[in-house]
């Protein structure tokens, strides 16, 4: 019997396992592969959607699914401290999770994301806001509906992070927002981000700039944050921006467990096409979970479940093809509430980014509801 | 004479993140340890006019610049 073990529930993770097992299901009814998924948590968060839940324009109940319910039948799934992996051993092919239990391995999938380090910056925990952690989204929701006028700081504190639009689309839309509740003429809104620009791709760092002056957002770039003091941001060179509201993005790490064989951000290293984790033909790493220097997306574990699950079909039934993944990334950028673009492009080329409609937003939305029934169970 | 170990390669050729590049480097340059140094591969003018005006601002500084083809090898280090 071939094993695949999955580490991870997150996009990535559920996305691979249900291709893999639709793609495997009469291999898996005959007995010849089994595929297990593990993860601490028994459900999951669809991350995308906590931006909209925070502005108050989708219901908290869209942002979480049991992950047994996601997963296909057949696969099986381990949480708690039966799926908590406290140790992944690559040179004997094994992984060891918390309840002591050791699960041994064909092929390895490691789709464990990246976790928020809220304590590397002194004070930013304290005093920041962050729509990275579901557990400030309601109360980024409150903060703004009580917010009477004044200074609102979006920081960007270290790169990369998730989701990179994100930190625009919240400005942009914070500033619909105040001026939908008659405040924006009282309020100033500084976005801050560690680099020249607001944002990566050229054309699109172009058109959101734009997007900024016109609706009167301050830019201060580079600024990099070096610690939070009473109600101020203060950069590593000194600059200090009062706020009455931070709304920030902490700096990103991967999995603790990854220690071991990523870098020192627990990064793991990664062939750029195959996904295989460098030295191990069995082992891939899919999603935010990579050293890669493309968006940490969830549409970025989406394109590269393809290649991954399509390859270890090709090695378990003997056909001997391989396929690569070309850096496929596909985001809706939102230009604030009621219009939406989208940016996409892979290793060699990038669409044009068109100006924002309202089409695009409502296809944003409808691709949210559909990720539920359809993307996260790998149908389309 | 001094050897400096590289900590890591950053390949930033092609199409990449739509986190800034610069941005990413940085964050790599806060990882490294005192005797090393980070790799930064470009392929383009630009990116490499705008790595050099970034770090010039920054406590690190570019140690060397070699073309090789269309490619810009760039290692980074601590200000000395």
């Amino acid at each position: 019997m071939k094993k695949i073990l999955i580490l991870g529930g997150g996009i990535g993770g559920t996305i691979v396992a249900n291709k893999l097992a639709r793609k495997l299901l009469n291999e898996i009814i005959k007995g010849n592969v089994e595929i297990k998924v593990l993860d601490k948590k028994d459900y999951h968060v669809y991350q995308p959607s906590q931006l909209l839940v925070a502005l108050g324009l989708e219901d908290y109940d869209q942002l979480m699914r049991s992950e047994r319910v996601l997963l296909e039948p057949r696969i099986k799934f381990l949480s708690g401290n039966k799926g908590n992996v406290i140790k992944i051993d690559l040179p004997n092919h094994r992984v060891i999770t918390e309840d002591g239990n050791i699960h041994e391995y064909d092929y390895l999938i490691i789709s464990t994301g990246s976790h928020l380090a809220w304590d590397e910056i002194k004070g930013y925990r304290e005093k920041a806001l962050s729509v990275w952690d579901l557990n400030d989204v309601l109360k980024i929701r409150e903060s703004l509906e009580k917010f009477k006028g004044g200074t609102i700081v979006i920081n960007v504190s270290r790169l990369p992070i998730k989701c990179p639009v994100a930190p625009v689309e919240l400005t942009l839309m914070v500033n619909d927002f105040l001026k939908q509740r008659g405040i924006r003429e009282k309020s100033r809104i500084v976005y801050t981000y560690p680099a020249p620009g607001v944002f990566g791709i050229k054309q699109a760092n172009d058109m959101f700039l734009e997007m900024f002056k016109e609706r009167g957002i301050e830019v201060i770039s580079p600024f990099i944050v070096d610690y939070i003091e009473g109600d101020s941001i203060v950069s590593q060179d000194g600059e200090r921006i009062k706020f009455d509201l931070l709304l920030g993005v902490p700096p990103h790490k991967g999995a603790e467990v990854l220690k071991e064989i990523g870098d020192r951000r627990n990064w793991v290293s990664v062939d750029k096409y195959t996904l295989n984790v460098k030295g191990y033909d069995n082992v891939y790493a899919i999603g935010d979970t990579t050293d890669l220097p493309i968006s940490k997306a969830g549409s970025v574990a989406d394109f590269q479940s393809g290649p991954v699950s399509e390859n270890i079909v090709h090695d378990i039934l003997g056909m001997g093809s391989k396929v690569f993944y070309d850096g496929s990334v596909f985001c809706f950028c939102v230009g604030g509430i009621g219009t939406s673009s989208y940016i996409r492009y892979n290793y060699k080329f990038v669409l044009p980014v068109p100006k924002p409609t309202t089409t695009i937003w409502w296809m944003k939305l409808m691709y949210n509801r559909m990720y539920w029934s359809l993307t996260a169970r790998a149908v389309i | 004479m001094i050897y400096l170990k590289i900590y890591k390669t950053l390949d930033y050729t092609g199409v990449t993140s739509c986190d800034n590049a610069v941005g990413e480097i940085f964050s790599s340059l806060e990882d490294l340890k005192n005797d090393e140094v980070l790799q930064v591969i470009l392929d383009a003018d630009w990116k490499l006019k705008e790595l050099k005006e970034f770090i010039s601002k920054t406590k690190y500084k570019i140690l060397d610049v070699k073309k090789e083809g269309e490619k810009y090898i760039v290692i980074i280090g601590g200000k000395s």
